[in-house]
């Protein structure tokens, strides 16, 4: 008999697609029964998905009944040949870390205890934007984020500038003439942009993307443009001075939103377009087609939405070029003109507990500053939250050594990855999303992510883990004062973008709640995120930094320019690239998604049939893959999607970060003055192949 | 007699695979099955370098599938010519599966029978469209009915480079052309 109260079975709860595709995730509608999900589909009243989802999403079911899902805690058994696992209790495990955690404490280094957490695969946004900075600033710990090897390079690139973007991609399909995907390819990494494409298109609008590769975007785009890799800050600098040089810049914009255009206008008197043209490979017609088309189409939407620039070792530099050649065409702040980045709402910073961070000389979050932290054996004990850095990280060799010096490693994740299989002591199983209760948002709206059903085995959500570790370290309500999850969440919801929003009041609005203020013409006020307030030409901040005001081009380092012996060597420029088959390495490389498994079983290395032909290499061959830094045995596909000279592969795949290199141009000073920069140079590899 | 098309836009689609998961997921198929397939055709030109093909049963105006199966389980409805296999006639000797050029119909050893598309036939007596078409991100899939005497319309063909050539089956696929 049912309570007189009790709430009737429902049996579909909405929530949010659980890969953290940037800026904007799809709603999901979760159907239940007997305790279990039946089906996920998309939820139609989603501002973004509308009710569509992609490969990725629409296997997420498989997410929750993987069988090869962790579900108990385990624990490694030294082995004299092999380490073998053995399942062990929570509370051992608990007891163990935070025996260590204290005897760090206790011996005055607090520092020694760290926390590293990614973005995506830790489910929640406030997981890893309250919590894990809550815990961490509590405990004194040092804090790492996935945000460094994903956007950082690119966020420095704004900072110079002062323009943040915060466009919404569904303005662009509904108002843009004209979208320009710079080094972006939303096909692959967030296919719910492709409905506003297709909505430009079908009014008659041009899509541009800029790519070295024939990417899925590039294959719905109008115009295909291919720059060599580390080149963009001279094209984009070509096409400022054409506009600059054939007065068709937005005269009322730059008079009265910028800074230091009289430097820039003469810094740009350099690029030519037969400079550009040798620098970049890109035809001089192209280059002034595409300065026309920026400087005459209005409204020009640019998209920037990811990080793929700030993973090349010129990112901040072509960041800030390309951003400085958009603001001459004064697009910014108009319906349907600016640029596609970012989240523009924030849950409740002020429960990081910024205050409680005892002073200490913590690594900053910036790759160079990690590795010194992690080979000096500084770092005694790490929680690794949703994160698989001995796969995501470049250069693995170097990483795996400098993992091996910490005293003990705990990895909370959903399956079994390579960060656990080769370096973690404790493997401990994570709920995924359906499983608890939370927030998302859009940039526009705020929705609840439902709780659907009841978490596996003895899966536990972040919160109850830290929240677990806190109260054995003596401090259980500082950290999670907290009744509930519930109330937790409502306190989140105490920002400016959420007045008045509630957990119960977002429940049963599957269309979510309108966040104050709206996202709509985003710095149409003319007020920028610089010193002067201003869009910044010359930046201001730089100097202090000694990094370059304007955006000077240079040659990439692994470049035949300068360093012609390497580049003999290692003939071919490696790529790192995105299918919309994989999230990074989510999901231990998709392998514990059947579906996805199917659709990419393997990584496949992309290289053009000209090159393959010159080292008699057939499709489907394998080959070894190799640079001074490691090497990797991969099948190869033949393909003229990639350049002559370059090659590309998945960057799901651990095999890329064989030979990537373990390097940041930007040091912690920077990271430490802009809050971002500090991203590894993935892009910027040479490699040889040979015939396995 | 009228013939029920999928229609197909090469410039729509981005190889996403959206609709191969909504057909495996959404009609539970088993692990080995995998009725509509996207593939990359081969390369023209330039942009062309990138191009995808979306394609499953073509629910052919001859099926050679009904044609050669020794258990007759194949049956093609007269209202729109949906090619359709009853799964409890199949006896699982894959006769089908060496003579469709398409690899529509597939074995699927877990349950010791060939399964095949079917259109989604109930959802589209139910007047839905299928699931691959209602997924799809790019608008790449569509489908249509022709009546027997009713000519292709104009700005479609029957086949693209890259598509398995098969002179007398007559496969109900339409490909717009830009």
């Amino acid at each position: 008999m049912n309570e007189p109260n009790a709430e009737p079975q429902r049996d579909v709860f909405y929530t949010t697609c659980p890969y953290n595709c940037w800026p904007v995730n799809c709603g999901m509608a979760l159907k239940v029964k007997d305790g279990k999900v039946i089906s996920v589909e998309g939820n139609p009243h989603h501002d973004i998905g509308r009710g569509r989802l992609c490969v990725k999403g629409q296997s997420a079911s498989q997410i929750i009944y993987s069988d090869k899902r962790l579900i108990y805690p385990k624990e490694r058994v030294k082995g004299r040949k092999k380490d073998t696992w053995k399942r062990v209790s929570w509370e051992h495990a608990l007891n163990k870390i935070s025996t260590r955690m204290t005897a760090n404490i206790r011996h005055g280094k607090r520092e020694a205890n760290a926390l590293f957490h990614s973005h995506g695969n830790i489910v929640q946004r406030v997981n890893w934007t309250i919590l894990t900075p809550r815990f961490a600033n509590i405990f004194g710990m040092t804090l790492w984020d996935g945000n460094f090897n994903c956007w950082y390079d690119v966020g420095v690139g704004q900072t110079l500038s002062g323009y943040w973007g915060m466009m919404n991609p569904v303005e662009m399909g509904e108002h843009s003439s004209c979208l320009v995907n710079w080094a972006q390819d939303p096909a692959a990494s967030m296919a719910n942009m492709v409905q506003d494409i297709m909505a430009l298109k079908e009014r008659g609008g041009k899509v541009i993307t800029i790519d070295p590769r024939v990417t899925q975007t590039a294959a719905l785009s109008d115009i295909h443009i291919r720059p060599r890799p580390g080149t963009d800050a001279a094209l984009a600098n070509a096409v400022a001075n054409m506009i600059v040089r054939a007065n068709l810049y937005d005269k009322n914009f730059v008079q009265n939103s910028t800074y230091g255009f009289e430097w820039y206008s003469d810094f740009l008197k350099d690029y030519t377009l037969e400079y550009a043209a040798a620098v970049t490979g890109v035809p001089e017609e192209q280059i002034q087609e595409l300065a026309m088309i920026m400087a005459k189409e209005k409204p020009l939407c640019l998209n920037l939405s990811r990080g793929a620039l700030g993973k090349h070792s010129n990112g901040y530099i072509m960041v800030h070029a390309i951003l400085c050649a958009f603001a001459l065409t004064g697009n910014i702040g108009t319906i349907g003109g600016g640029t596609i980045w970012g989240e523009s709402i924030e849950f409740n910073e002020e429960l990081q507990a910024k205050d409680r961070r005892p002073s200490r000389d913590y690594a900053p979050n910036n790759l160079n500053s990690i590795m010194k932290a992690l080979e000096s054996g500084q770092v005694d004990m790490l929680l690794i939250l949703g994160a698989n850095p001995l796969s995501q990280w470049p250069e693995h060799d170097r990483v795996l050594k400098a993992f091996k010096k910490v005293g003990l490693i705990a990895a909370w994740d959903l399956f079994e990855n390579k960060t656990i299989r080769e370096v973690a002591d404790f493997a401990l199983p994570a709920t995924c999303w359906a499983e608890e209760l939370g927030l998302r948002a859009t940039q526009k709206k705020v929705y609840l992510m439902e709780k659907a059903v009841e978490p596996r085995g003895e899966c536990v959500e972040c919160s109850e883990f830290l929240k677990h570790l806190a109260a054995r370290l003596g401090h259980r309500e500082d950290f999670f004062p907290w009744e509930t999850k519930e109330e937790f969440l409502n306190e989140a919801l105490k920002c400016n973008h959420c007045a008045g929003m509630t957990v119960n009041r977002l429940g049963r609005r599957p269309g979510g709640l309108e966040s104050v203020p709206m996202a709509r013409k985003a710095y149409s006020d003319g007020v920028f995120r610089s010193p002067s307030g201003k869009f910044e030409f010359y930046s201001t901040v730089a100097e202090p930094l000694r990094l370059p005001p304007l955006p000077r081009h240079t040659e990439p380092f692994e470049s035949p320019g300068r360093e012609p012996e390497k580049a003999q060597k290692y003939p071919f420029l490696l790529i790192s690239s995105r299918r919309s088959t994989h999230f990074h390495s989510f999901h231990d490389s998709h392998k514990g998604i059947g579906m996805l498994h199917e659709l990419e079983p393997e990584p496949l290395l992309h290289i053009n049939p000209s090159d393959a032909l010159a080292k008699g290499i057939s499709d489907g061959d394998y080959v070894v893959m190799y640079n001074n830094r490691g090497q990797a045995r991969l099948k190869v596909e033949l393909t003229h999607e990639v350049p002559p000279g370059m090659l590309s592969l998945n960057d799901c795949w651990p095999e890329l970060n064989e030979v990537t290199p373990c390097f940041a141009p930007l040091q912690p000073e920077v990271t430490k003055a802009f809050g971002c920069g500090g991203e590894p140079s993935y892009q910027d590899a040479r490699v040889q192949v040979r015939k396995a | 007699m009228a013939q029920r098309f999928f229609v197909f836009d090469p410039s729509k689609c981005f190889g996403c695979h959206g609709c191969t998961a909504a057909c495996k997921l959404g009609r539970g198929l088993g692990s080995a099955v995998t009725w509509r397939k996207v593939a990359k055709l081969p390369p023209h030109a330039g942009l062309k370098d990138l191009m995808f093909i979306s394609n499953a049963c073509c629910h052919c105006a001859n099926p050679e599938c009904l044609r050669r199966c020794p258990a007759k389980a194949y049956v093609k409805r007269s209202e729109d010519g949906i090619v359709m296999l009853i799964e409890s006639r199949c006896m699982g000797c894959r006769y089908c599966t060496f003579v469709c050029p398409f690899g529509a119909p597939q074995f699927d050893p877990d349950k010791g029978v060939v399964t095949k598309c079917d259109f989604c036939v109930d959802r589209i007596d139910e007047g839905k469209k299928p699931l691959c078409i209602e997924t799809c991100f790019g608008g790449a899939l569509d489908m249509l009915v022709l009546e027997d005497d009713e000519e292709i319309p104009e700005g479609y063909s029957r086949t693209i480079e890259g598509f398995p050539e098969s002179p007398d089956m007559l496969p109900s696929v339409l490909f717009k052309i830009s």
